[in-house]
């Protein structure tokens, strides 16, 4: 419960969030680049699209080009199933040309589920009183960090519900603090590579402080492109109530020299397509003003959340077939941009939709505010790991399986998992991880940095019958390695083979 | 530390671009491209923050770099080799050092 004191704080604080200066110098001529008129034209004019022309438009996805509105909005209609199979597996070879076979993990980290706003979906909205609320503090972080370093990962997403005590310092405080934990694995020591961050829209002045804190990737959602539907969700007299603070988000995430920033829709608020061309518009909008689009996208569809009549009873819920189809039209639209599957969705979901293109996706998830130590006390009583308290959390889990049964799963698909953090670590950030991408060669390290992750992950934390199955595909991976001319250039090849050898002597964070 | 003829060459031509009224970012670009021109070192300049180095100026085109060398406590050097002899290479590290510390940032 807050004190009186304390609410008189929130309230100046909300006071002082959003600087309107920091959206009107975005605007031209008083609009945002959102033009719902021009969006429903789009989607109209591309109602009946002709194969030919839908051929046409796969062949320009294949050549890693994004593609045009109108372009994806015919896409959006197509009828025929054997057309929709055609862009299924156009999907998936555009996915292998930029990014190869292999599939990136990472660990969502709730910090707290405190939060100011009253969004009608939300399970941690300021209304829901049977919500448990929670912030973790330094000590709690770094358990949380230290069970999920212990399940063999290198990255994180770090999540904070919008509130003066999960201020900007707090955050820096949590990154600093994860970036700093070291956990015992079999050969040496585990540890959190990469942090990123899921966190309300801020101002510039407090995005720097994100910064130079050096996290990873700046995410914010826009939940609904649609203005009407926004409006009806987020209480106006909230800060979420503000469409264009949220919209321009990542435009002050560039400003401030986040170079590597992440938009997303949540979807079943509104209809899929006009979502789709929203997410479109914004990553036009990022690369026309700043030269680099966003480096993934996010396609959350809303699960039940505790407390929430609309999680269950929206009348733009996606069906799992238009899931699929939506999940393409974004993999054929932004080719060169990384797009995540979340344990949101079930298991079975997950592998249809990374088969047509997503990147990458998470495991052994715990959405519950200090839920990872809890299910490691669980696991410890030989009980299940994969509970979840409806009261804890944001929403509930379609996948709560653990990282190695998932590793396993898509070993035998034949994908590799890749814990590659190196791209951020080396300047292969922003524009020029663009520009890689498009020329599809940044997928080339990304597959020698997957080999090099996952035979870390093989010998330190794989069960014996993943271990078995990692040894096969890793095997395979190497064989293609070194037959591949790109891989023989130089001394590319001798490079990484050595650093191979060097892994697999137990040495750690050998990167290219 | 004695710097060899060629090495003094390199030093003279990074004094001119310390001494320019250019900012950082234009600078390091073209010590990027001077390492290029004069010793066929390819490069490119990052900027630090915690665990993160990110690109900031130099070779756009350069992907494998094998050397990562901290300047300052904000920039970053990254070269696929070092190949020039190491009094000479240690004297050009020192004056980029200074260019960074004595340059100020683009705004």
């Amino acid at each position: 419960m807050e004190t009186a004191s304390a609410k008189v704080d929130t309230k100046s604080w909300i006071k002082n969030v959003i600087r309107q200066d920091e959206i009107d110098k975005y605007l031209i001529d008083g609009k945002d680049f959102i033009d719902e008129d021009q969006i429903t034209r789009q989607l109209k004019n591309n109602h009946n699209p002709d194969p030919s022309r839908i051929r046409d438009i796969l062949q320009k996805s294949l050549a890693i080009e994004r593609l045009e509105p109108e372009e994806t909005a015919a896409l959006l209609h197509v009828r025929d199933e054997a057309l929709w199979q055609e862009m299924y597996e156009t999907g998936l070879k555009v996915k292998q040309k930029v990014y190869d076979n292999r599939i990136v993990f990472f660990a969502p980290l709730y910090c707290s589920n405190l939060c100011v706003n009253n969004c009608a979906y939300c399970g941690f909205r300021l209304e829901n009183t049977t919500e448990k609320r929670r912030i973790l503090t330094m000590d709690e972080v770094r358990q949380e960090t230290e069970a999920v370093i212990s399940e063999g990962h290198k990255r994180m997403i770090v999540v904070y519900g919008e509130h003066p005590r999960s201020d900007v310092d707090y955050m820096v405080d949590t990154v600093r603090t994860i970036y700093d934990v070291r956990k015992k694995a079999r050969h040496g020591y585990g540890n959190i590579r990469r942090v990123n961050i899921n966190a309300a829209p801020m101002s510039v002045a407090d995005l720097k402080k994100l910064w130079e804190a050096g996290i990873g990737t700046y995410q914010v959602f826009q939940e609904t492109y649609h203005k009407q539907t926004y409006v009806d969700l987020h209480p106006a007299n909230t800060l979420k109530g503000n469409y264009r603070w949220r919209l321009y988000a990542l435009h002050r995430a560039m400003e401030a020299g986040i170079d590597d920033v992440a938009i997303g829709a949540l979807f079943g608020l509104y209809d899929w397509r006009f979502e789709v061309m929203g997410l479109l518009n914004h990553a036009i909008d990022l690369e026309r003003r700043f030269g680099i689009g966003p480096h993934t996208i996010s396609f959350p569809r809303m699960t039940p959340a505790e407390g929430s009549d609309l999680s269950t009873s929206s009348r733009s819920k996606v069906s799992d077939e238009d899931f699929k189809k939506l999940v393409t039209v974004l993999r054929l639209s932004v080719p060169y941009t990384g797009l995540i599957i979340t344990a949101r969705e079930n298991p079975e979901l997950k592998k249809e939709v990374i088969r047509v293109g997503c990147t990458q996706t998470d495991a052994s998830t715990n959405i519950g505010i200090g839920g990872y130590t809890e299910a490691m006390k669980k696991l410890a009583e030989e009980q299940n790991y994969a509970f979840q308290e409806q009261d804890k959390q944001q929403f509930m889990l379609g996948d709560t399986r653990r990282l190695d049964t998932v590793i396993r799963e898509l070993a035998e698909m034949g994908m590799i998992t890749s814990f590659c953090t190196a791209g951020y670590r080396c300047g292969r950030t922003g524009d020029k991880i663009m520009g890689l991408l498009k020329g599809c060669v940044e997928g080339k390290f990304c597959k020698l940095n997957a080999v090099l992750t996952f035979r870390e992950y093989l010998d330190d934390y794989a069960s014996p019958e993943t271990k078995e199955i990692g040894e096969r595909l890793i095997r395979k991976e190497l064989e293609e390695i070194q037959k591949e001319a790109f891989y023989r250039k130089g001394s590319l090849l001798s490079n990484f083979m050595e650093y191979y050898e060097q892994t697999s002597r137990g040495d750690r964070d050998v990167y290219i | 530390m004695s710097t060899s003829n060629r090495g003094q060459k390199l030093l003279s031509e990074l004094q001119k671009i310390e001494n320019s009224a250019r900012s950082l970012r234009p600078k390091l670009r073209l010590v990027a491209e001077l390492l290029d021109k004069e010793w066929r070192i390819s490069s490119y300049f990052c900027e630090i923050k915690g665990p993160r180095w990110s690109y900031y100026a130099g070779d756009v085109d350069f992907v494998m770099p094998l050397y990562r060398i901290q300047l300052t406590d904000k920039y970053g050097l990254m070269t696929d080799q070092i190949l020039i002899p190491a009094d000479d290479w240690e004297a050009m590290l020192a004056l980029i050092r200074r260019i960074i510390e004595n340059t100020k940032e683009a705004a």
